[in-house]
């Protein structure tokens, strides 16, 4: 046990900070400080928990592992991030408690042992996030998202029990549950359609949080389901999600390259980004522990997305000028991986390690030509929706701030490994 | 406590197998076809009661009490869910497309489901009703576009899971009845929220 108190605590505390500061919203700015500032003390308590630290839950055992940890401390990162950002223009809808709530379930899922149970609090966690999508024109994407998340988690809790049952003979069934599992929650071709909707309709944040939060939680079980039944690494399972991800990026470029506004292009490229996490999972399924490299590639998309996400809509709606499209050129190639920002590298230690690095920098070109284009199309055509992205724009400070600690993180990328207590 | 846990231990084993699967029938054809809230908050108490009923005499009764008492609450937020929406708009004529549509794909679904189960002789009432209505809601989750039908749904969808997994594996603890209760509980309200919005539109 830590100095301060059993992980369970720890990991429930936002949900009860979460609860409380839902009653303080008659002052906008007051609740997002307070879970800025609830983020901020979770992750400086959590880093202080030794990896493999265990605890029981109504008699289930937690563990916190280094990838939950990694999973963990990036999802707390964009709830800091998202939070502190939305002080300078707050919300009138639950973000600030919704993001907390939905943390601490995304948490207990993280760190469960029982793939099952595992599957269900990452449900819970998903619709705590959901909560906080706002009051867009259409709720479309969030009926889409509800349903790819609620078929999802019951098809991995499904896969994982049928495997369990099964035992090392395999379980076809199983197989088919998990794989179909991982396309609906990573969103990937075919079962990713709903993400784009998702990021068009949603609140700005709320989309970004779900990036940042669910997805890695998501992609850690079935990392985890991966481990588990070793089998599964031997089976088409690995090939399967290659080739969903390689469509996914493809689909996406394309998509980022005919949007006709600025927040429908940083949905798709976000979309994409993710779908290059799973290239980078991949040697690791079935074999051995998530690699250092794997844990900053969740982390390294924080600030990157951040920026695309909530600075670059905001900065096309309002008035055109040079210092904004620059900012807005920056977010763009950060995500694609610029030199000096996080992703960089990130990108370059993968194309160094990764077995048949060919295919993974094919695919960063794919996404880096699909941003290209949108880029220019958006710059010399402004946002078709200008009304609608007005609303969300935060003030151009936050999102100078935001760019600045893009290109400091990617010039330092020992932070990041700092931070995830790497070194 | 101790008096409705006795109760519901002697209407489980009271009831025929035969009347349960009658009432997942009519449940399960109710959530395909009824487009009226009221109706479907009614169907969506009905599968939490079978389920209830079910989980009580293949598991224990303490578990069935717990199903049935997180259902009356997330019916409860559905009731008001859909109480919300018809004070904010009245219901224009729904096309006889649509549930001509929706039958026609429940009798597959219906179809489907006693297929397997003629072919598969091992399968056991429970799985049965989970697998019927399992595809009943992903029936409506195809054809419909109003949230609030949709949610109903993936409620259903989550109460099926929850009895395949009581029927099909020997642990069915109060743990997974709770993660699978909270789980319910965050999709009802953030789809409520989602069907209450301005712009929210049903099959019309």
């Amino acid at each position: 046990m830590s100095p301060f108190g059993s992980l369970v605590s720890l990991l429930a505390l936002p949900a009860v900070v979460g609860g409380l500061i839902y009653f303080l919203r008659p002052w906008p700015r007051l609740p997002h400080m307070l879970a800025a500032a609830a983020g901020v003390v979770v992750a400086g308590v959590l880093r202080s928990f030794p990896v493999g630290a265990q605890t029981e839950l109504i008699g289930r055992s937690l563990t916190l592992t280094a990838e939950g940890k990694g999973v963990l401390l990036a999802a707390l990162g964009a709830l800091v991030l998202c939070n502190g950002l939305l002080v300078l223009r707050p919300s009138l809808g639950l973000f600030a408690s919704s993001s907390l709530v939905a943390f601490s379930l995304l948490a207990l899922a993280s760190c469960i042992e029982n793939l099952t149970i595992g599957a269900m609090l990452l449900l819970a966690g998903g619709g705590a996030a959901a909560l906080s999508l706002g009051e867009p024109k259409r709720p479309t994407g969030g009926v889409q998202y509800l349903t790819a998340l609620t078929v999802g988690c019951l098809a991995l809790a499904y896969g994982a029990t049928a495997m369990e049952a099964a035992g090392e003979a395999g379980s076809r069934p199983g197989f088919v549950a998990v794989a179909a599992a991982s396309g609906l929650l990573l969103g990937l071709v075919p079962f990713g359609f709903w993400e784009l909707s998702l990021g068009v309709d949603a609140y700005l944040p709320a989309a970004a949080f779900i990036s940042l939060a669910l997805k890695p939680a998501a992609l850690l079980l079935v990392w985890r389901c991966s481990q588990q039944f070793a089998w599964l690494g031997e089976t088409l399972f690995p090939d399967l999600l290659l080739l969903a991800a390689a469509a996914t990026v493809a689909y996406c470029s394309y998509r980022a390259a005919i949007a006709a506004s600025a927040q429908e292009c940083a949905a798709a490229l976000v979309q994409g980004q993710f779908a290059l996490l799973v290239p980078s999972l991949l040697p690791a399924l079935g074999a051995t522990a998530l690699a250092p490299t794997t844990m900053i590639a969740f982390t390294a998309r924080i600030l990157p997305l951040v920026l695309l996400q909530l600075g670059w809509p905001s900065l096309l709606a309002i008035e055109r000028r040079a210092g904004q499209a620059v900012l807005a050129t920056l977010a763009c190639l950060a995500m694609a991986g610029l030199p000096a920002t996080p992703l960089f590298p990130v990108y370059a230690t993968l194309a160094l390690s990764l077995p048949r690095a060919a295919r993974f920098g094919g695919l960063v070109a794919a996404l880096c030509i699909g941003a290209g284009i949108a880029c220019a199309r958006l710059a010399l055509n402004p946002a078709a929706d200008h009304r609608r992205e007005r609303e969300q724009a935060l003030p151009l400070a936050a999102i100078a701030f935001v760019a600045a600690a893009t290109v400091a993180v990617g010039l330092h990328p020992q932070l990041l490994a700092t931070y995830l207590q790497l070194r | 406590m101790n008096a409705a846990l006795q109760w519901l231990a002697r209407f489980a084993l009271g009831v025929s197998q035969q009347a349960i699967l009658i009432a997942s029938l009519v449940v399960g054809l109710g959530i395909i076809v009824s487009n009226s809230e009221a109706l479907l908050v009614l169907c969506l108490l009905g599968v939490y009661l079978l389920i209830g009923t079910v989980l009580s005499a293949i598991a224990s009764a303490e578990l069935a009490l717990a199903v049935i008492l997180a259902g009356v609450f997330v019916a409860l937020i559905m009731q008001f869910t859909a109480a919300d929406l018809r004070s904010r708009r009245s219901h224009g004529p729904v096309g006889r497309r649509y549930y001509a549509l929706s039958a026609l794909l429940g009798f597959f679904a219906m179809w489907a489901a006693f297929s397997v189960a003629s072919r598969s002789r091992g399968l056991l009432l429970p799985q049965l009703i989970a697998l019927w209505l399992g595809l009943a809601a992903l029936e409506v989750l195809l054809t419909t576009r109003a949230p609030f039908k949709a949610t109903v749904a993936l409620l259903t969808l989550i109460g099926c899971s929850l009895l395949y997994y009581a029927g099909s594996t020997a642990e069915a603890s109060l743990f997974v009845i709770g993660a699978m209760a909270l789980a319910s509980f965050a999709v009802a309200l953030a789809a409520s929220q989602l069907a209450l919005w301005p712009g929210a539109r049903g099959e019309q």
